[in-house]
């Protein structure tokens, strides 16, 4: 311990065996109280000397006890470490004559406020500790989180190909036209596929406290992007648009557009003064909603797509 | 000359480390409350074990009996770990064992012998 750290300040509490107070005088206690605290002989001897001239230099009980000025100054700041004594200058005194106040007024609060001290030390490594604990290495993510993600990608990536194949294939058998809706209806479920398996990937990373936001639930097809003046909607598979989301732009003075390419169906709620912040509705898939609004909307629906009434 | 017997002797120590940019925290507080190096490295190999005999400590450190029992004695007297039957136990981290009982045992400590110097020194 001498090689890493310096002793700045000690103190010696010991517990002694109780001494008979009917028989003992006030030396004797005191020398118990002071031996208590871990003052040794000549440390007591300087205290009751101390206690009988009021005030004293070092000099001068380095002469009284014929020691040198830098042993009694060793012994004289024990004293004042324990908070028995005081000192101006060179000369010293009993900070109060009465030690049983000196320990409840000074040192028992020095002492807690030394042991807060070294616990808040102790403290900051148990937070550290903690930390490295909850700490994952690169191969644990790996192995945890990303390897299982990736497997689960590649599955669902090739069965919807080999779903899209299928359909494919059917349609040609069929002679049948293979339309926007067709091709919609077969995108929006690779769409959702990955938009499951990202969501897993998101659950997976917040539950080992990679993440630390806990992931939204999934919203089936659907892509919102916002911007300061524009909220962009992109619909991959079946999307119910209602009154509060256009009342929401509205208020904050924001435009919408919207890409459908699944099946975009608007709320009977919404009314074309609501519609009208709606810039532009691009149609790959089909959009179904009220007459009266998708008429009102009308010049501004655009793309192959397919645009149905309720 | 001292003819006063004593049961139980704790020391604190305010130190400061020579290296600061290499300290070992948990050692700085563990010496700050009197262990040495012997009882630094009981207080470890107990907390990473969380219960040990003593059999155990032994065949571990390999040093001698005595020395072990003399810190295992001085931690739990001290309130930093338990102790029941055979065995010796890391019950809370360290900063909770000092704000749960050290703090709590030195009071008291210092409360027995304020009551003693108050019996006669009241002048």
């Amino acid at each position: 311990m001498s090689d890493e750290f310096e002793i700045i300040a000690e103190w010696v509490i010991r517990k002694l065996k109780d001494i008979d107070l009917s028989s003992a005088d006030l030396t004797e206690i005191i020398r118990w109280v002071l031996y208590s605290l871990g003052v040794k002989d000549l440390g007591i001897d300087i205290y009751l000397y101390l206690r009988s001239v009021g005030r004293a230099t070092s000099t001068e009980i380095a002469e009284k006890f014929k020691i040198s000025p830098t042993t009694a100054r060793r012994y004289l700041e024990q004293l004042h470490t324990l908070g028995l004594v005081d000192y101006i200058g060179r000369e010293y005194h009993l900070t109060r004559k009465n030690i049983a106040s000196c320990i409840r007024d000074i040192l028992i609060p020095r002492i807690k406020s030394i042991l807060e001290d070294i616990a808040k030390v102790a403290e900051s490594v148990y937070k550290e500790e903690r930390i490295e604990k909850t700490m994952l290495s690169k191969e644990d993510i790996d192995r945890l989180v990303l390897a299982p993600v990736r497997r689960e990608i590649d599955k669902t990536l090739r069965e919807a190909k080999h779903e899209a194949l299928r359909e494919i294939k059917k349609l040609f058998s069929t002679a049948g036209e293979i339309g926007p809706e067709i091709i919609s209806n077969t995108l929006s479920r690779i769409f959702d596929a990955l938009s499951e398996s990202l969501r897993k990937l998101g659950e997976r990373a917040y539950n080992i406290g990679i993440l630390k936001i806990e992931p939204t639930p999934q919203v089936r097809g659907l892509s919102i992007v916002e911007t300061p003046d524009l909220i962009k909607y992109t619909v991959y598979s079946d999307y119910r648009l209602q009154a509060h989301q256009l009342r929401y732009a509205k208020e904050k003075g924001k435009r919408v557009i919207i890409r459908v390419f699944g099946t975009l169906y608007i709320d009977k709620d919404v009314t074309s003064d609501l519609a009208d912040i709606i810039e532009e509705i691009y149609v790959y898939g089909e959009v179904i909603g009220p007459r009266e609004i998708l008429k009102f909307l009308s010049d501004r629906i655009r793309g192959p797509g397919s645009v149905q009434y309720y | 000359m001292v003819k006063f017997e004593a049961i139980f002797e704790i020391s604190i120590k305010y130190l400061r480390p020579h290296d600061k940019e290499n300290v070992d925290f948990e050692e700085l507080a563990l010496f700050s409350l009197g262990l040495d190096d012997l009882g630094v490295r009981i207080y470890k190999y107990l907390k990473e074990k969380r219960i040990v005999t003593i059999e155990e400590i032994l065949s571990t450190l390999q040093v001698d009996e005595n020395e072990i029992i003399n810190r295992l004695d001085y931690m739990y007297s001290l309130g930093i770990i338990d102790h029941l039957g055979r065995g010796y136990i890391y019950r809370y981290p360290l900063h909770e064992a000092i704000r749960r009982k050290v703090v709590k045992r030195i009071e008291e400590l210092l409360e027995r012998i304020a009551r003693l110097a108050e019996g006669r020194t009241n002048e």
